[in-house]
């Protein structure tokens, strides 16, 4: 191949041509403009979606550190695809499992409107709506409260977004095809309609990978969605689960692979698409996990939580229905500089009734004040986010 | 404030400075380079020369330097198509740098970066033989990559460039780097963030080599005591006696 000149790097044009990230927002259906002049994806969760600050910014890369004893990765990933396809956005799935395809049919479908609306009337107060039992004679303050409380909270949403709101709701958009909203709302006991599933394009590489031929797959993937500007645009999704399994790793090497994710980030960005890659972070080496850590533009990680242990049993108050953690550890910064903080570094994730996974903060007990010393293994300073046994200069 | 710290005479880069910045997964160095870019693009006084910059970019593209130069008042494409500094795009898809097809070329993608930035800076010269040209890396951790792991031509390569000569003078280089790639110690490093205790045993490594050519190094970390709102980190210069303040 002849050597180009150095011209042939320098990109033309002011940072547009049909990708994210250029001028304007993307006007597509499931997208919605965030800060900076980045468009946001919805990730299917509204924790999540809260947590990781209004969605997945087009272009960038999610990664999600996995736990070898639980399978919550696979949580999170389900709500992921299935907020795609319910929003007609391609899917591109790879996966260590032999056949993805059976994976498709564990995507949880959109919950019936019936449960949904009575559920965004006031979950949390919901019983103090009738029943005030006690302070029945204040029952007259509690509605002026809330739609004080409804108007601040507007109020601080439409200042995030810095978006002029063309509809009155948050979560709902219009487009030509209808209302819809941002963020589905997902039950986990059904499974998706087969009709949505035809979006879906999987890729097992259970006999292990060939990285060449997956970088093929993605940059194919990614080219489909380019349309010509007057068009309505499509955002596409990628969902690459376990990459560095044990079946990847017998055929390519650590660099190769870290080569990999470095093409994959350039067509990302470079693209309307959105790439959430799982990995289980305790089989590579430190420095290479490290390495992958700095790829991501937001780093999540799961935890999954022991059956029997007391100390934390005793540091929560909902210990028994928490399924795992879900830890933060790096939010998008794309067209900015400054970092975002998160408010909480780590939320604890439940199951409920077998439906919806939730997020919540951590809810301590209070502290027992006669209790001995915690020591350094304690499991306050895991929830603090220090390793159980680090010698830290700040114990917990 | 950031200048003092330096101890930069305010008309760009010395020539042949290698400066490296160390970052971290939970305190990232790239508000560095925007701030180095806006001090050499756009200079405080007009008596100094303006410096030339020729930036390889293989960690964002184009837009995103862009846009958060233009929020501090300094106009990148302005300055791209005026010839004071050009953008080189690694990012972009199908180049020679990521490409299957490098493994079968005879040069090495890392020699190859070079003979195009070589050419950008031979290309930039006007005759004015003040004229000062850097060139800026974002990150080394990905040349790294590119080069298969090989960081001993990634060394080679910085060393290269430093001495390109434009005019009278060498080009410097500033250089952002990942410093925590060199823990040897288990999971916990991806539990506390990477933030790395001093005295921890570690592995030689692109970082830890850059530390003995460069110049100036300057390393981002965050606070040891976790999160804060208004302060997202800490800027230490190891060669002055006094620690910077926090950003």
């Amino acid at each position: 191949m002849e050597m180009k000149s150095g011209r042939s790097f320098v990109r033309k044009g002011g940072g547009g041509g049909g990708g994210g990230g250029g001028g304007g927002y993307l006007q597509a259906k499931g997208v919605r403009p965030g800060s900076h002049g980045v468009s946001l994806v919805s990730f299917g969760l509204d924790d999540v979606d809260q947590i990781i600050g209004g969605g997945i910014p087009v272009g960038s890369l999610v990664m999600i550190m996995e736990d070898n004893e639980a399978p919550h990765h696979m949580l999170l990933l389900r709500y992921f695809m299935a907020q795609g396809l319910v929003h007609s956005q391609p899917l591109f799935f790879a996966s260590p499992l032999p056949s993805p395809q059976a994976f498709l049919g564990t995507l949880p479908a959109i919950a019936s409107v019936r449960e949904s609306k009575s559920r965004s009337m006031g979950p949390k107060d919901s019983s103090g709506e009738d029943e005030l039992r006690i302070a029945w004679q204040y029952r007259r303050y509690l509605s002026e409260q809330k739609a004080l409380e409804e108007r601040r909270l507007r109020q601080q949403e439409l200042t995030a977004s810095s978006w002029a709101p063309s509809s009155s709701s948050f979560n709902h958009a219009s487009t030509a095809g209808g209302s819809y909203e941002f963020c589905n709302d997902f039950d986990m006991r059904k499974p998706l309609e087969r009709s949505l599933l035809i979006g879906a394009k999987c890729e097992s590489f259970a006999s292990g990978a060939h990285l060449g031929g997956l970088l093929d797959q993605c940059k194919d993937f990614v080219s489909k969605l380019a349309r010509p500007p007057g068009e309505t645009q499509t955002v596409g999704r990628l969902a690459l689960q376990s990459l560095c399994a044990p079946q990847c790793m017998q055929t390519c090497t650590d660099w190769e692979l870290l080569a990999f994710l470095q093409a994959l980030k350039g067509i990302v960005r470079a693209s309307n698409s959105v790439a959430v890659i799982t990995f289980p972070a305790s089989l590579l080496r430190p420095t290479m996990a490290i390495r992958w850590q700095h790829f991501a533009d937001i780093l999540l990680s799961v935890e999954a939580v022991l059956d029997e242990d007391k100390e934390m049993a005793g540091m929560l108050t909902d210990y028994q229905e928490i399924v795992g953690f879900l830890r933060v550890h790096k939010l998008a910064s794309m067209n900015t500089q400054v970092p975002s903080v998160p408010d909480a570094n780590v939320h604890t994730m439940k199951v409920v009734r077998r439906k919806k996974l939730t997020l919540e903060r951590l809810q301590f007990a209070p502290v027992d004040a006669t209790s001995g010393d915690s020591g350094s293994g304690s499991a306050a300073s895991l929830l603090c986010g220090q390793p159980a046994n680090a010698p830290s200069k700040y114990d917990f | 404030m950031m200048e003092e710290a330096l101890g930069w005479a305010g008309d760009g880069l010395p020539p042949g400075a290698l400066v490296m910045i160390k970052d971290c997964v939970a305190a990232k160095g790239g508000f560095f380079l925007t701030f180095f870019l806006k001090r050499l693009l756009v200079p405080s006084n007009v008596a100094s020369g303006r410096s030339k910059v020729v930036f390889v970019g293989m960690a964002e593209p184009f837009s995103h330097y862009g846009r958060i130069a233009k929020k501090q008042g300094c106009n990148l494409i302005q300055a791209r198509d005026n010839g004071q500094f050009v953008f080189l795009d690694m990012m972009a898809a199908g180049n020679h740098l990521t490409s299957e097809r490098r493994r079968e070329q005879a040069v090495s993608p890392l020699q190859r970066l070079y003979q195009i930035v070589n050419e950008s800076v031979k290309r930039m010269q006007t005759g004015n033989e003040n004229d000062r040209v850097v060139i800026m890396v974002d990150d080394a951790s990905l040349l790294e990559v590119s080069a298969g792991g090989r960081s001993d031509q990634v060394l080679a390569f910085l060393q290269y460039c430093r001495a390109i000569n434009s005019g009278h003078n060498r080009c410097s280089v500033v250089v952002l780097v990942h410093g925590d790639t060199d823990i040897t110690y288990g999971a916990a490093g991806l539990d506390n963030g990477g933030y790395v205790e001093h005295g921890e045993q570690r592995v030689a490594s692109l970082a830890h080599e850059l530390d003995h050519i460069a110049d100036v190094v300057i390393s981002v970390d965050p606070l040891s005591t976790g999160l804060a709102n208004d302060v997202h980190g800490q800027v230490g210069n190891p060669n002055s006696p006094v620690p910077s303040c926090g950003i």
